[in-house]
């Protein structure tokens, strides 16, 4: 154990206070001796643990994912999760601040890197929301949600005293937002918008981001009800400038990732540097992840000053739709071995053409910030998202395209064929369709992957 | 019934219509769940067609060139129906209004804007339609389509005209509620599938016509058991389901030769409809707005709807003498599957069977269906021995 967690980061002078409590935490959830062996293989196998910044990354979600799972024994009183839900992390930040009685956490996050990405063992957790309203099968229920109904279930993680869910993107997860409420008798909130929206510029966009920020405002009261603290304007913009200086070095972190050949740092680690935000709502921990980030950024900097290479100069470069995969980095991995450089995801691009940040001015409402990401691409209709991926491609000179689309999440998977024809039509670079789960490692197929990714590469090399 | 008068309305109707847009009316075309009022584009002078044909493979099919197979078949079939071009219905409408509901039609409708073929109005329905935010939201957004209308077809829709409009299509709810309700008799009036159809052919035929159709059928029925005695002793089923497309009857076909006796459905184009009508003293968009979205029982995308949605189902297996639920599910459609644990634990805990079915519009299923609903009521008739 004291191996495994000096490999993420953690400093000798931290054991003292870390170790009986992540040994408790790990007892909890069932995680032994063999798999903190296996844990050990996969950290050195997938991901570039000679880095500091990477050690310090899984610090931190190690770290959390003990405050998460101990937050009750440790005399928290009250328990907050948002379940897909931009904005509550921000608020529940801003509550933290006034009341260390007050808990929040993102748990997917700290579940899919932890039990996921590091120790390959989310299976039972997926099976345990199966066994309740989220159906295993060809229904394909998105396993994001299955992540917080399992959970809840085993027992790992506190029964929150309110489960906060949106809209914003799909149905899944304020139907089980009801469910957990009919049926288990927890408290959830749901806020919402409308999803009639066209484009960035359409001018019933405004009325869209008007009826969102209204439901936050509600949610925000539901909040003050239940913690008894205030959330004013200013505390909303408080925890939002603190978090200015991570979102800025990990764009950074992004930019120099997507535009060097050769690849300076394995796809592996996309999904762990962009989920890190969001992940604890403990403002304490926003210096430690931008330096984290930064850590990274400086080390994949000296890499690629001196041309060091994750995979070969001049290996066909691919963008893959939808974000890497939370919680298992194999589709990434093996990618990388077979000489395809996965430059980038679709992590927040913006129409008209793709940007990775909003070309806009800073709204005055911080409400209205909080619903900023009804403006990226995959909450937008295909006559503004596929726009935007084809100009990101071009861009970044792309020579093929994963397209993968996570089935448990309808509203954008259902634009694969459109993207597909788009981008042959537009580009004429190969494109390479993929059915597939972003939270649930138990669709990964290496026969299958490899197969086609060998031929895909071919494909792109004789394009 | 006088099926042939009807019938004959339904066949003559293409053709009519297009007669109609020749004289430059407008057909106006809407995707399903219930929340496109079609007063208003009947109160511009305009004429409604639901788009709820399907229960085939093949329409289903044929979109999978241009959407992947996670689509329930009911929205890939819309799909299928634009590249088949076989429904005379499709081809002609002026504008589709696609209302905002289900992830599934949303992205329909998301993809026949983006074909660019035909003109679409997308109309957003707020799905936590218990909040004045939301009533305001989709008031507004009725209005926007009232002005949509007024451009493409030239007309001002008066107040008087929609306060009309609502009139008589709530003559027409009334009518399908009265009807519906005469199936709480044993031996009932009608069958299922026969009230299905009458209610179908409500999202096709001319509401004046349909009006008055409706009148003579009640007319007809009331007071009369024209099903066989012999019908009393079947099993009495409620069937649940997010919509069952005008021609997907198979699955009444199954039940009833199974020996089942469906007496009430919970379907989109059918009691979600017709159970309610709009209010007709007030302003007629306030009305409207406030009618489709709040007074009808939502559907199971909306927010916080299974409470609602299971006491009014709970209501009617009483009101009709229920004795066993069948849950028609599409294949794909989250929020139906998710809802089903629901339904099946509260039935369950009542001592009321619950069968839950799947279909995806293909042979295979219907093959799959047929023996588990023999088998759901074997079980049901032994319980009423």
């Amino acid at each position: 154990m004291i191996e495994l967690l000096k490999l993420c980061g953690f400093e000798t002078y931290e054991l003292d206070l870390q170790l009986p409590r992540i040994e408790k935490v790990f007892n909890k959830i069932g995680i032994n001796g063999v798999d903190i062996e296996r844990a050990k293989q996969r950290l050195n196998t997938y991901y570039d643990m000679e880095l500091k910044g990477v050690r310090k990354i899984f610090h931190l979600y190690i770290r959390g994912l003990a405050d998460l799972v101990l937050a009750r024994d440790e005399g928290k009183e009250i328990i907050i999760y948002g379940l897909m839900s931009p904005g509550v992390d921000i608020m529940s930040s801003a509550l933290m601040t006034k009341s260390d009685k007050i808990f929040s956490a993102n748990p997917q996050r700290f579940f899919s890197n932890v039990i996921g990405n590091i120790f390959g063992k989310l299976e039972p957790v997926l099976k345990a929301a199966e066994r309740h309203w989220l159906k295993a099968g060809a229904i394909s229920h998105c396993a994001n949600v299955k992540m917080y109904v399992g959970l809840l279930d085993l027992g790992f993680i506190p029964k929150p005293d309110l489960l906060v869910t949106c809209g914003f993107l799909c149905d899944t997860a304020p139907k089980t937002a009801d469910m957990l409420q009919e049926v288990w008798g927890i408290t959830t909130h749901c806020y919402d918008t409308c999803k009639d929206i066209e484009t960035m510029n359409d001018p019933h966009e405004r009325e869209i981001i008007t009826l969102g920020v209204k439901s936050m405002r509600g949610m925000a009261e539901r909040l003050q009800d239940l913690t008894g603290v205030e959330i004013t304007d200013n505390m909303i913009w408080d925890v939002l400038k603190a978090g200015r200086p991570y979102g800025e070095i990990s764009l950074k972190l992004d930019t120099l990732i997507a535009h060097s050949d050769p690849l300076p740092i394995s796809s592996t680690h996309h999904t762990i540097f962009y989920r890190l935000a969001g992940s604890s709502c403990d403002m304490n921990a926003v210096p430690q992840q931008v330096d984290a980030i930064n850590t990274l950024y400086e080390e994949v900097q000296e890499r690629v000053d001196k041309g060091f290479a994750a995979v070969e100069k001049g290996a066909p470069r691919v963008f893959c739709t939808a974000p890497p995969s939370e919680s298992d980095p194999r589709l990434e991995h093996l990618m990388g071995e077979l000489g395809i450089a996965n430059v980038a995801s679709e992590n927040r691009l913006y129409p008209p053409d793709g940007s990775r940040s909003m070309d806009r001015e800073r709204p005055k409402d911080p409400f209205e910030a909080l619903c900023s990401n009804l403006y990226s691409s995959m909450y937008q209709t295909p006559k503004a998202r596929i726009p935007s991926l084809i100009g990101y491609c071009k861009r970044l000179k792309i020579d093929g395209v994963l397209n993968r689309y996570h089935a448990g999440c309808r509203s954008p998977a259902l634009d694969a064929m459109l993207i597909r024809s788009a981008i042959k039509k537009e580009l004429n670079i190969p494109v390479l369709d993929l059915d597939w789960e972003n939270f649930d490692p138990r669709v990964y197929n290496e026969e299958h992957y490899r197969k086609i990714f060998e031929a895909f590469k071919l494909t792109m090399r004789s394009a | 019934m006088d099926d042939e008068r009807l019938t004959t309305h339904l066949k003559d109707r293409p053709d009519q219509l297009m007669e109609l847009k020749k004289q430059g009316i407008k057909i106006i075309g809407y995707f399903p769940g219930n929340y496109v009022p079609e007063e208003i584009i009947y109160a511009a002078g305009a004429i409604p067609i639901c788009l709820i044909d399907n229960g085939g493979a093949d329409s289903a099919e044929a979109a999978l060139e241009l959407i992947p197979h996670i689509s329930c078949p009911f929205s890939r079939a819309q799909i299928g129906e634009r590249i088949l071009k076989t429904n005379p219905y499709y081809g002609m409408i002026d504008l589709l209004v696609a209302p905002i509901t289900c992830q599934h039609l949303k992205k329909i409708a998301e993809i026949w804007d983006y074909l660019d073929e035909v003109d679409i109005f997308k109309l957003g329905v707020p799905h936590q339609y218990y909040g004045e935010d939301e009533l305001e939201y989709y008031t507004h957004r009725i209005r926007a389509l009232q002005g949509k209308i007024e451009a493409l077809t030239g007309n001002r829709i008066a107040n008087e005209n929609v306060s009309k409009a609502i009139i008589l299509y709530n003559r027409m709810r009334n009518l399908l509620k009265k009807i519906s309700l005469l199936r709480r008799a044993s031996p009932q009036t009608v069958s299922a599938i026969n009230f299905i159809r009458l209610n179908h052919a409500s999202y096709y035929a001319d509401p004046v016509f349909m009006v008055d159709y409706l009148d003579s059928v009640y007319e007809e029925l009331s007071g009369k058991a024209l099903v066989s005695a012999d019908e009393a002793t079947k099993p009495r089923l409620m069937l649940i389901g997010p919509n069952l497309a005008k021609g997907d009857y198979k699955i009444l076909e199954l039940i009833t030769a199974a020996g089942g006796n469906v007496v009430i459905e919970e379907i989109c184009e059918g009691i979600r409809d017709y159970w309610q009508t709009i209010e007709e003293k007030t302003d007629p968009i306030s009305s409207l707005a406030r009618g489709y979205i709040r007074d009808k029982l939502p559907c199971a995308f909306m927010r916080y709807s299974s409470q609602k949605r299971i006491n009014f189902a709970l209501k009617m297996v009483q009101d009709f003498s229920v004795s066993g639920v069948i849950w028609y599910q599409l294949l794909y459609c989250e929020s139906y599957d998710t809802e089903s644990y629901l339904y099946n634990r509260k039935m369950g805990e009542l001592n009321i069977p619950m069968l839950i079915l799947e279909s995806d519009y293909d042979e295979g299923s219907y093959q799959q269906m047929k023996t588990r609903i023999d088998a759901f009521i074997e079980m049901l008739k032994g319980g009423i021995e």
